[in-house]
């Protein structure tokens, strides 16, 4: 059984070019939803269940912090978050909110897998 | 965190130009790259106008910041390294003002703006424009950067340094505390400080939160104009057969209900399918608008005054080809308000003016046309000086009768080829073209535009246009036994033929007395190539006008009123002088859309005034 994702990111370009690192990774991917903010992302939550979430910090509507804060109400479906260089200090806020992992753009497939699977893995350790 | 992207320009040779990894243009995701990009950017332009008036709105600085963020992350994946380099020189100047809650006045702004004229070069140069110079969009980085450096001193000092409007700016600068948390209403928990920003902003200073939010419009996709532009023919092929099908005599002679009914169906269908067709092509003025707000601004400080653009009608929808195609025109008439009619300060105060000159955009939809109007506060037009230039430039003869000569006709001189009002050709509207290019332009779009102008108070210029080009306001007239579409916005009156006041004049053929001046009358049956079937019993005149001339056609009846679609005439014919194209009515009849500019020309029409 692959793994699902959900992307959530305003750029629909940028939406693709993970969409393709994904798909370049070595992991076995099942479906990917994508999610244009942190509002869409939290519909898209209360109508499916993923494995992992990929999310982008500066969105309009909803960004990616107050995602990660409304998301963690209710959900745990681990949360990646993607930074950009120059935002570091944000990230600890994102943990502190309850993400789990980050990756900085731009990053390579492998990059991208291996947060993924350590993301994953620490995910099922927990459980 | 800036300088790690930031790099030397001096490590560039001053004409080394952009040159970005050749496989980009192989990447299946560039051309959707652009458009958002272009977006982005158009995007973060309209926000930093809006920043002029409201140096401190923080979610206007959101908009730009998000622009040039989510650009870099793109081009990161890219691999467009300047493109980054410059992206990120612009984020981190933004985030320096949403850090320090610096007012980003219209002096900072500017360099935010000249940032995103240097992204939309790299853009043009990846959707296959000339490459841009590398030095100077390293330069323009590192001078961002030095922006955002000196954005560190106490806000107090700053507001002297923009001449923003942070009037009595608080000398104890609680705002950049307050400003330094994340914006929009954040949870609490978040761990971070209680966001509760007591006083942060002085009454006196803090401009009224304006809390925009865009109109919800739902998820939306983009589509190629091209393929729109096929389903819009398509559509319009349709309407045409259907009414074939709905007026063939065979069906009609069933009289069978049910058949009628259906046919009903189908006919209204195809009426909405086509309305909404028609309207997946329709934009809003709002970019144009928002482009032009730009131009007044860089036109205004190029040439030292100061000018305040104020713009109506950003939701006025035309079609996306009339929009394309009136750019420059509006570009040219605004240069032209701002270089020719908006006088230089001193002169204004000493006249009694406001020192601060005033060009207006109105954008609106009246009876089926659009109207947009540019109107001026400056010098307005001065007959003399059109008539001495219209002489001086041969356009009409020295010793025309001016005293007879209408102010209306007089001002449309200034569309006439050759002529400029520019008596010192400036940089900004010395483009060599004039307001006769800007009149061709118009029409080729088969609109119209007028001049109203008062000395000393102002000018205003209207366009009138329609709202799209697919369909086209016809007056169908009968000749012999042929139908012809006559498009309204040129007709000017219709009248039974008078015998009367005909007047047949050896020399210059037939013409008839409007109103004390001698118009010529035309019979398509002897001067046009496509000429009519049967006998014209002429008993019907349409005056028409265009481009300054008039002339009477001689017709049998008018039919009716009738929109149509028009449909070129195909290669075979081409461009045939005299006809904009043809057009199927309701009978299933074709008809020829008489052109009536270019009909006029062929009949070496003379100038019919006076």
């Amino acid at each position: 059984m692959g793994i699902k994702i959900l992307l959530v990111d305003d750029s629909a370009v940028m939406r693709k070019m993970i969409t393709r690192s994904l798909r370049q990774a070595n992991l076995d991917t099942d479906e990917i939803l994508e999610a244009n903010n942190g509002q869409e992302a939290l519909e898209v939550l209360a109508a499916k269940s993923v494995d992992i979430i990929l999310c982008d910090w500066n969105m309009p509507v909803m960004d990616g912090l107050e995602f990660v804060t409304k998301a963690r109400e209710s959900d745990t479906t681990p949360i990646v978050m993607l930074t950009t260089e120059g935002t570091q200090d944000k990230v600890t806020m994102a943990m502190g909110a309850g993400a789990n992992g980050y990756l900085t753009k731009p990053f390579t497939p492998e990059n991208l897998e291996a947060a993924i699977r350590q993301v994953l893995f620490a995910d099922e350790n927990a459980a | 965190m800036a300088e790690s992207k930031q790099s030397d320009p001096n490590q560039f040779e001053p004409d080394e130009l952009v040159a970005f990894p050749d496989d980009i243009y192989e990447d299946e995701t560039l051309s959707e790259f652009v458009t958002e990009a272009r977006g982005h950017i158009e995007d973060a332009e309209g926000a930093l106008l809006e920043l002029e008036n409201d140096p401190y709105e923080r979610d206007l600085i959101d908009r730009v910041f998000r622009a040039f963020h989510t650009i870099k992350g793109v081009a990161g994946f890219l691999q467009l390294e300047d493109m980054v380099v410059l992206a990120h020189s612009a984020e981190a100047l933004l985030d320096r003002f949403r850090q320090t809650g610096f007012a980003c006045g219209s002096e900072q702004a500017s360099h935010v703006l000249e940032a995103c004229d240097a992204m939309t070069s790299l853009i043009g140069h990846l959707a296959g424009d000339p490459a841009p110079k590398r030095k100077q969009l390293h330069d323009l980085a590192a001078r961002l950067a030095r922006v955002a450096g000196e954005l560190t001193e106490d806000p107090g000092a700053d507001s002297s340094a923009t001449g923003a409007t942070a009037g009595g700016a608080p000398a104890s600068a609680p705002e950049p505390e307050a400003e330094v948390e994340e914006p929009a209403p954040r949870e609490p928990e978040a761990e971070a400080g209680p966001p509760e920003q007591p006083e942060s902003k002085p009454a006196s200073e803090a401009p009224p939160k304006r809390r925009r939010r865009a109109k919800a419009t739902g998820p939306s996709i983009q589509v190629g104009t091209r393929r729109l532009d096929r389903l819009v023919d398509m559509v319009g092929e349709l309407v045409i057969a259907q009414q074939m099908v709905a007026q063939d005599p065979h069906l009609a002679k069933l009289r069978n209900d049910q058949f009628e009914r259906k046919l009903a169906q189908v006919s209204k269908i195809t009426r909405d399918l086509q309305e909404s067709s028609m309207s997946l092509r329709m934009v809003a003025m709002k970019s144009t608008i928002q482009k032009m707000t730009r131009l007044v601004r860089d036109v205004a400080s190029r040439s030292g005054k100061s000018v305040e653009f104020s713009a109506t009608g950003e939701d006025t929808e035309l079609d996306r080809n009339v929009v394309e195609a009136i750019g420059d025109p509006l570009v040219h008439m605004i240069r032209n308000s701002i270089d020719h009619g908006i006088e230089p300060e001193e002169e204004r105060v000493r006249v009694g003016k406001p020192a601060r000159g005033r060009v207006e955009l109105r954008a609106y939809h009246r009876s089926g046309s659009i109207f947009i109007e540019i109107r001026d506060d400056g010098r307005g037009l001065k007959r003399e000086a059109i008539l001495a230039k219209a002489i001086s430039k041969g356009i009409i003869p020295p010793d025309s009768s001016v005293e007879e000569m209408a102010d209306a006709e007089i001002l449309k001189l200034i569309f006439q080829p050759g002529f400029s009002t520019a008596s010192t050709v400036t940089e900004i509207s010395g483009r060599g073209v004039g307001m006769d290019v800007v009149r061709r332009n118009i029409e080729a779009l088969r609109g119209k535009i007028d001049i109203q102008s008062e000395e000393g108070k102002g000018s205003v210029f209207t366009l009138r246009l329609p709202l799209t080009l697919a369909i086209i306001d016809g007056m169908i007239v009968r000749i012999g036994e042929t139908q012809f579409v006559i498009p309204t916005l040129t007709i000017e009156q219709t009248m039974r033929l008078d015998e009367h006041k005909r007047h047949k004049l050896m020399v210059e053929g037939e013409m008839i007395n409007v109103r004390g001046s001698l118009v010529p009358i035309h019979r398509l049956t002897q001067d046009l190539s496509v000429a009519p079937q049967g006998e014209c019993q002429d008993t019907t005149l349409v005056q028409v006008e265009a481009n300054d001339r008039r002339a009477c056609l001689a017709v049998d009846e008018v039919v009716g009123q009738q929109q149509v679609v028009i449909k070129s005439l195909g290669k075979a014919l081409g461009r045939t002088n005299g006809l904009a194209g043809g057009a199927i009515l309701g009978d299933g009849r074709v008809a020829m859309i008489l052109d009536i500019d270019s009909l006029l020309t062929a009949l070496e029409t003379p100038l019919a005034t006076v």
